[in-house]
């Protein structure tokens, strides 16, 4: 992990907690101090997207004190578990630990070995805080229950079958709808989708049903990448890695034509799929022609965006490859390590080759607004994609704001997403429609903007 | 607050906070010394001190923070951010700003190697970033368990550093009850800044020691109260400064809004400095307001002045709590929230003639047995669960109890269909004589039309099995041996 950051876009690996709470019916027991879990959770309410299932101050904690720093806190942990299946009802328990159990030295795994061994679900991970950031605990907790629950079985291939490793839960204000919205793209194509996490999946159920997959899917640059590589490993499953987050029309086909393709679906019925949707998502883009020519002088054109990378490419290249948007300023908040920066600056630069030397990483938003304020005071006309960190300066410049990372404190988000034709659709209106909310580029021409430098 | 107070509560005398039982026989067993100390073998997650040393000093100006922590403590920020922003907007500030706070990023390789040279380069980080006159560095788990002697680094370090360095030992681990995270920040506050200088006193000044969770609204109408006895107030950590900070021992008397904010740093002003102090309740309520402002009115020798005032403020008050009591009178009210909060709506269900059925509120102390004492004489026996979070307990107690109204925290009660009214809200108000009228009204609103919330209700999947809701609900706090109990 780099140095230190002021203005963070994400928290410690024990944000692991999401990833356990995002599987319907699944439970968390957090072994470390008082506190880590309601902390943890604060930061992952991004758009008050609410608790799940058992999350929020229901999470089972051993509240570690100071005799567990002395003396050891495995019996405790033990209790706590006892305890959690007397009261609560879930169909994975997953023991997480935080950063007084890592340095004491508790093992959370041995621990839940115990409780696997009487044939309960039990899984442990070892997720103290210092181990890194969210994205990081989210690969150690999926590994472990791949490891622990689904366990070493021999696959039965199901045809058409797929899991889907796409976004770390609640760290993506909109993951919840983002995952929706990827199953229903799948889904057109015939494929029985394991989505795993949020709304639309059933559970555990899934969780047991992934080694028998036909081939596994990871929609992000970097963050799951290492899952299906082990998964490839483990049970000989392939995987598709597209990086992009499909969003708006020419993404979303060729989405579904690479999908298709991997797939080894029938080319025709493929191109069928996309042809439809494509009709549809074309007649309502071409019905905006009208609305820019007449607003065009006030239309914004400019683009800076900051945010996971998965999200901030999808939707990067919908606006500059469909709509016409000039990036100004791209900033990759996900702090991935080294290796994986290399991945993420080749897979920006085989897209974007014109604005290669726009991208930045910088996990910290204060370095971003030294980065860009001064611009946006100059310019009227900049879409600025953020979160709560660049909000307010990006309004106080009169300029354009919507949301595309945590943490969000003024919006409610519920099945909100802009992936696939719809999403597209969804992201023109929630820009243009901000146009006329307020003082922003309506309320102050170009001409006015440029009178004022 | 003197030499040898820790700052853990835990270590308090006669104060519980795992308990469960009648408010009867809890205020009899405490009466006669016969309340074994517990601890639950069972529990769901509490807070950490280290949000509340945080939440006390954030909204300071020309301060900056710095968390000697992995990524993951300061979690807590985005809300901090979200307050610092609404009271900055409240408070009609125009340049919106958001606290300058640094997390020194304690990774694997510090756990092994240590991570003070992380801590000395954030140090002069911020300096050279904000210019700021204060900065106060906040210890975690973590960075103790380490070992990194941040003491020493500050005594170091303020050699070669403008801004006043201070620094706050909260590490979650030393307390499980978060509210001595304000003791550990007062500890520091008096160890760094203050330091036992005195200064002459100003007649009609007063510290008024207030949390975030304090709206603007709130400090208005307090201010207003005491502005009408001619008192000034010095309005203390909430949006205040470095300047505020150090008139406190100026101050003519202390006050607090919250019952367990700066009690015991009251108490050490007191002794030090000669300051005396008022510690009531919380004035949320006719009852609780007359309180009090008659416990300020005493320090502050204005009594005559205060008697006055409040005859005036029920004269006006009293006929709209009339209109607000006839929708509420008989309805059973369950209420759980913080230490201060809880006894305060308490209290005020009796101005709007509803009944106390339950309720659930974190310690069990001598201020609490007082407030218990008063609340047994008015109202039938009602029960008591003292918890910090713990919903696992309440949503059991409430499926018994089963109110016509909740007053707390909303989502677990919500999902019983209960309709509830959250009475921590940092943004408006609850307090005085005018913030019971916005509480009557959030109350009533939520009778009116409760659809939304049984809607909640009938589709809410409560993530615990049917068999606990058939046992005690407190079997998991696990009573120590006869001879364990306190001496209280």
């Amino acid at each position: 992990m780099k140095g230190s950051i002021s203005q963070p876009r994400f928290t410690c690996a024990l944000g692991a907690q999401n990833t356990v709470l995002a599987i319907p019916h699944a439970i968390p027991v957090v072994h470390a101090g008082p506190g880590c879990a309601a902390t943890v959770n604060t930061f992952t309410q991004a758009g008050y997207q609410g608790e799940c299932y058992a999350g929020g101050n229901q999470i089972p904690s051993t509240n570690t004190n100071e005799s567990h720093v002395v003396f050891g806190g495995e019996k405790d942990l033990r209790s706590e578990v006892e305890g959690a299946f007397k009261v609560m009802k879930g169909d994975l328990f997953v023991l997480l630990s935080g950063c007084t159990a890592g340095i004491i030295g508790d093992n959370t795994v041995s621990v839940a070995e115990e409780f696997a061994e009487r044939g309960l679900p039990v899984v442990g991970a070892e997720t103290s805080g210092f181990k890194g950031s969210s994205y990081v605990g989210h690969e150690i907790v999926v590994k472990a229950i791949i490891d622990q629950f689904v366990g070493n079985i021999e696959p039965n291939i199901e045809k058409g079958l797929v899991n889907v490793f796409a976004d770390v839960p609640a760290q993506n204000p909109f993951w919840r709808g983002d995952l929706q919205q990827l199953k229903l793209l799948l889904e057109k194509l015939g494929l029985k989708v394991n989505i795993l996490f949020g709304v639309t999946s059933t559970g555990v159920s899934e969780w047991k049903n992934i080694p028998n997959a036909q081939f596994n899917l990871i929609v992000s640059p970097w963050v799951g990448l290492e899952t299906v590589e082990y998964l490839q490993k483990k049970y000989g499953t392939p995987f598709l890695h597209y990086p992009i987050l499909p969003v708006g029309g020419e993404e979303s086909s060729k989405f579904l034509r690479e999908v298709g393709k991997f797939a080894g679906l029938d080319e025709t019925f493929v191109e069928g799929v996309i042809t439809a949707e494509e009709k549809i998502f074309y007649d309502y883009f071409v019905g905006t022609a009208d609305f820019f020519a007449t607003l065009l002088i006030n239309l914004p054109y400019e683009l800076y965006i900051s945010g996971d990378s998965l999200t901030t490419f999808g939707i990067t290249k919908f606006l500059e490859n469909e709509l016409g948007y000039i990036p100004r300023g791209i900033f990759v908040t996900d702090n991935p390590n080294q290796k994986n920066e290399e991945k993420v600056r080749s897979i920006f630069e085989r897209e974007f080759p014109e604005y290669k030397d726009i991208l930045s990483f910088e996990p910290d938003s204060e370095k971003i607004k030294l980065a860009t304020e001064e611009k946006l005071q100059k310019t009227g006309r900049a879409v600025v994609f953020g979160s709560d960190w660049e909000r307010n300066y990006t309004k106080a410049s009169g300029n354009i704001f919507l949301y595309s990372s945590a943490p969000v404190n003024q919006q409610l988000i519920l099945s909100k997403s802009y992936v696939g034709y719809q999403g597209g659709l969804k992201l023109m209106e929630d820009i243009y429609n901000t146009m006329f909310e307020g003082k922003t580029i309506t309320g102050q021409t170009f001409q006015e903007k440029l009178g004022k430098q | 607050m003197s030499e040898s107070y820790s700052g853990i509560r835990e270590q308090r005398k006669s104060a519980y906070y795992d308990l469960g039982g009648s408010s009867k026989t809890l205020a009899e067993n405490f009466k006669n010394h016969c309340i074994a100390s517990a601890e639950r073998s069972f529990a769901q997650g509490r807070m950490c001190t280290a949000i509340n040393g945080m939440a006390a000093l954030m909204s300071l100006q020309d301060a900056a923070f710095i968390m000697h922590s992995p990524q993951g403590c300061t979690g807590c920020n985005v809300v901090a951010e979200d307050f610092y922003r609404v009271g900055q907007i409240h408070r009609g500030v125009k340049k919106i700003k958001s606290p300058h706070l640094l997390v020194t990023n304690i990774d694997g390789k510090d756990v092994v190697f240590g991570g003070e040279k992380k801590l000395i380069k954030a140090i002069h980080m911020v300096e050279e970033r904000y210019h700021p006159k204060i900065i106060f560095i906040f210890t975690s788990c973590a960075s103790a368990m380490i070992g990194d002697d941040v003491d020493s680094i500050v005594e170091n370090e303020q050699q070669s550093v403008q801004s006043l360095l201070v620094p706050v030992h909260c590490e979650g681990f030393r307390s499980r009850i978060n509210a001595s995270g304000f003791d550990f920040a007062f500890i520091a506050i008096s160890k760094y800044i203050l330091k036992g200088k005195k200064q002459p006193k100003q007649k009609n000044l007063i510290n008024l020691f207030a949390p975030t969770t304090v709206s603007f609204k709130d400090q208005l109408e307090i201010e207003r109260i005491l502005g009408l006895l001619g008192i000034q107030v010095n309005y203390i950590p909430f949006f205040s400064s470095l300047e505020g900070i150090q008139k406190i021992t100026a101050a003519a008397a202390s006050t607090s809004i919250c019952k367990v904010f700066a009690d015991q740093f009251m108490i050490e002003l007191e002794e030090k400095y000669g300051i005396p102090y008022s510690h009531t309740v919380m004035p949320v309520g006719v009852r609780n307001t007359d309180i009090w402002l008659r416990g300020i009115a005493k320090v502050m020798h204005k009594e005559a002045e205060v008697e006055k005032l409040i005859e005036e403020e029920h004269k006006r008050i009293y006929p709209i709590i009339l209109e607000i009591k006839k929708k509420l009178h008989g309805k059973r009210v369950f209420v759980a929230g913080g230490t201060g909060r809880s006894f305060a709506a308490a209290a005020l269900v009796d101005d709007f003639g509803m009944v106390l059925a339950g309720l659930e509120t974190p310690a069990y102390d001598k201020d609490a047995q007082d407030d218990v004492e008063y609340l047994n004489s008015i109202h039938s026996n009602f029960v008591m669960n003292i918890a910090q979070g713990q919903p696992f307990e309440l949503l059991n107690i409430l499926k018994r109890v089963k109110p016509d109204v909740f007053i707390g925290s909303p989502e677990w009660a919500g999902r019983l269909g209960i309709p509830t009214t959250h009475i921590l809200d940092p943004k408006r108000p609850t307090m005085g004589y005018d913030g019971l009228l916005y509480l009557g009204y959030k109350i009533v609103e939520q009778l009116e039309n409760p659809s939304y919330i049984k809607k909640i209700a009938a589709h809410a999947h409560l993530p615990y099995r049917e068999s606990w809701w058939k046992e005690d609900p407190f079997k998991y706090i696990v009573y120590n041996e006869e001879g364990d109990k306190k001496n209280v």
